[in-house]
């Protein structure tokens, strides 16, 4: 990649409208100079969340920047949790409950239960039903978000919902929730909750004493995890914490600033295996596996 | 968008696999000696107060030969790769390790045949050692960004070295010259700056990296480990100016400080270990938590032995609790965790396949040394305090056993590991064929 990107040239590999098409929900992976030029106000939404993006400002048009082809490579350079950046792009189009669109169940093929949902316990976790909420034109996602900062780690929080909330559902991912949805009836999703990371909440734990977590998001059957900047251990145990615990599909994308020598052998104690993908300079990507 | 694939710098943070099993290696051999040479030297330990002699050599063997060893070791090949910082120079690495075997074989030799000028010689050569270490690993800290309360340990762990190595300079040459007023005050401060602010220092800051990266565990806040580093550096800067002085009270207020300094450590690692995410935690944690309790220990003597409430073999007590029952457990048991670490990490370093750690262990002569080492521990102690020297010869036999099978452990984590990188390498002559 590289010299000037035009919206017409950096084509979303998820449908992103254009000017005067109904608007749906941004995903991680969406380009973001597709996003912009359907939606010219996201730039200054994206300023206000942090002022790195005023680069975005300076022509009109994205800045042709590599490392900004997708809403989650820009939300990694600028050092803010991809679910922010995602809030922020999404703020103008819907809320991320109620942004449904495409994604709002219909058609949907059952989701395959998680190793985790076994052992959660139903009778302990927190519920919101946002279908009254939402029938009488109200905004659910305060409410949401309210229920959500007051589970604990390993805790659980289910949502019903008239269907399939997938932003909302990336949005929590961002908030070290993992999630798995349930179609109960034709208008009816269960979608359960749990925390299986600490929040990754922008800034968090600066100047206490507190390291800044690692902040994880998902894309497609992998879960990515970015743990630039962080201290050692913090990587290893971050990126091991992620692994153990079991909320992915066998599948980990690891985004750090140096080659992780310690983890390794970690790796190989777990029967995973790994491959190093192509990174910008500064950057060691790692395509993490479980092996068989 | 680069298509290149970083590696961080890997190779440049790793060095020479023959560096850090240079280290090692003499650590292993040296602890078998120093149980050997606490059997030989059974009859004079409970009446030990200090100076020249075959008892200063068992003792020298363990503190230069294990304990400065591995510190060195550990840290020229650990702080660069948790600092993302290049490792020393080869020809540096070399210069420390030949200065620190020339030296230490000189000054244990000289200590035990009371010939003052290998003590001297030796000295000079470990004095040298420290200082190019000292500008070696310095160049590593400065410039690092990140783990500044790690960083701060270890510079003050530096400077305590660097000042220990040359009182210790200066108290070899006394034997010669006898220049010092009090030759047992500077002894005392020499062993207060090495054990406890060199040695103790180090321990209390890359514990703040290796619990949590044997235990996989959060790393704690940093208030607790900054209050314990506090704590330690009054109790040590209040000590040495108490053994100046000569006043007891004040030693007896730095003892308290350095119990505060050492319970705020432990409770802190008993922190990070009640988050940690593997269940099991290994073998090594059983000496890492005796050396906890035994550091508790420790400084409780020292309080009591300024105060005067220790029988006569006081002063061998404390020190055999400080030097075999705290530090020697602390490093045997990150050793035993590390040595395996370095094996799998140079596996990859060479683009062999990697290598899961656990496969390099023999866990029988770990249990068994394990065993050997607390029984050793409890025999000698109740030896000395009894002024028992069959009790010593039997528990230091026991902890020369344990020592062995330590060795053997460590020569399978080698064989083992050579054994994968020439089956890796055989593999891809095969595909190159």
């Amino acid at each position: 990649m590289g010299g000037a990107h035009t919206p017409e040239a950096t084509s979303s590999p998820h449908q992103v409208a254009s000017p005067g098409t109904p608007l749906t929900a941004v995903r991680a992976d969406d380009r973001l100079a597709a996003v912009i030029a359907a939606d010219p106000a996201v730039v200054d939404r994206l300023v206000a969340l942090d002022r790195w993006f005023e680069m975005l400002k300076s022509t009109g048009t994205p800045q042709p920047i590599d490392e900004l082809a997708t809403v989650a490579m820009a939300a990694a350079a600028a050092g803010v949790p991809v679910a922010a950046v995602l809030a922020a792009i999404n703020a103008g189009r819907a809320s991320p409950c109620c942004a449904g669109g495409a994604d709002a169940g219909q058609g949907e093929t059952a989701e395959e239960e998680p190793s985790w949902f076994a052992d959660l316990d139903a009778d302990a976790a927190a519920r919101v039903d946002v279908r009254p909420l939402l029938a009488s034109h109200q905004e659910p996602f305060a409410t949401i978000l309210r229920a959500a900062n007051a589970v604990p780690l390993q805790g659980a929080l289910v949502i019903e919902a008239p269907f399939n909330p997938r932003p909302l559902r990336r949005l929590l991912a961002g908030r070290g929730f993992v999630t798995f949805g349930q179609r109960i009836g034709a208008s009816h999703w269960r979608i359960w909750c749990r925390r299986a990371l600490a929040e990754n909440a922008p800034g968090e734990g600066q100047g206490d004493g507190k390291r800044a977590p690692a902040r994880t998001w998902r894309i497609d059957d992998a879960v990515h995890i970015d743990v630039r900047g962080l201290e050692a251990p913090a990587p290893l145990t971050a990126i091991l914490s992620l692994i153990d615990g079991g909320d992915h599909q066998g599948r980990i994308v690891v985004h750090h600033h140096r080659d992780p020598l310690y983890l390794y052998a970690e790796l190989d104690e777990r029967g995973w295996q790994y491959t190093r993908l192509p990174s910008p300079a500064g950057e060691v990507c790692l395509d993490l596996r479980r092996s068989g | 968008m680069s298509a290149s694939v970083g590696l961080g710098g890997a190779h440049q943070r790793l060095l020479p696999e023959t560096i850090p099993l240079r280290f090692f290696g003499t650590s292993t051999v040296a602890h078998l000696l120093a149980w050997i040479g606490l059997v030989v030297v059974a009859d004079a330990v409970p009446f030990y107060q200090g100076g020249p002699g075959p008892v200063a050599a068992a003792f020298h063997l363990l503190t230069v030969g294990v304990l400065l060893s591995s510190a060195m070791g550990a840290s020229l090949q650990m702080l660069p790769v948790a600092l993302g910082r290049a490792a020393p120079t080869t020809v540096r690495c070399n210069v420390v390790y030949t200065l620190l075997l020339v030296g230490g074989i000189g000054l244990v030799c000289g200590f035990a045949i009371h010939e003052t000028r290998l003590m001297v010689l030796g000295a000079a050569a470990l004095t040298a050692a420290v200082a190019v270490y000292a500008v070696a690993l310095s160049g590593v800290l400065k410039g690092a960004s990140g783990l500044g309360l790690v960083r701060l340990h270890v510079w003050a762990a530096l400077t305590c070295l660097v000042l220990g190595a040359l009182v210790a300079a200066g108290l070899a040459l006394d034997y010669r010259e006898s220049f010092l007023v009090n030759h047992q005050v500077v002894a005392l401060i020499h062993m207060l700056l090495l054990a406890f602010g060199f040695m103790g220092l180090l321990a209390f800051g890359l514990s703040q990296i290796l619990i949590p990266m044997f235990a996989i565990a959060e790393t704690s806040a940093m208030r607790a480990p900054a209050l314990a580093f506090g704590l330690a550096l009054t109790a040590l800067i209040t000590a040495v100016i108490a053994l100046l002085s000569q006043q007891a009270m004040l030693v007896a207020v730095a003892a308290v400080l350095g119990l505060a300094a050492a319970g705020g450590h432990v409770a802190d690692m008993e922190a990070v270990l009640a988050k940690r995410i593997r269940r099991r935690l290994g073998g090594e944690f059983l000496l890492i938590r005796l050396s906890w309790g035994m550091l508790a220990l420790s400084v409780m003597l020292a309080g009591g032995l300024v105060l005067e409430l220790l029988p006569p073999a006081g002063p061998a007590l404390f020190g055999f609790v400080t030097l075999f029952g705290w530090l020697l457990s602390l490093v045997i048991g990150v050793q035993q965790r590390i040595l395996p670490f370095l094996g799998s990490m140079h596996a990859v370093r060479v683009r062999a396949r990697p290598l899961a750690p656990t496969k390099l262990v023999d866990e029988r002569c770990l249990r068994f040394h394990r065993w050997c080492h607390a029984a050793a521990l409890g025999v000698v102690a109740v030896g000395i305090v009894s002024a028992e020297p069959l009790a010593i010869r039997i528990g230091a036999g026991a902890g020369a056993v344990g020592a062995f099978a330590y060795g053997v452990f460590a020569v399978t984590v080698l064989k083992r590991t050579r054994r994968h990188l020439s089956s890796a390498s055989s593999a891809v002559g095969r595909t190159a064929a």
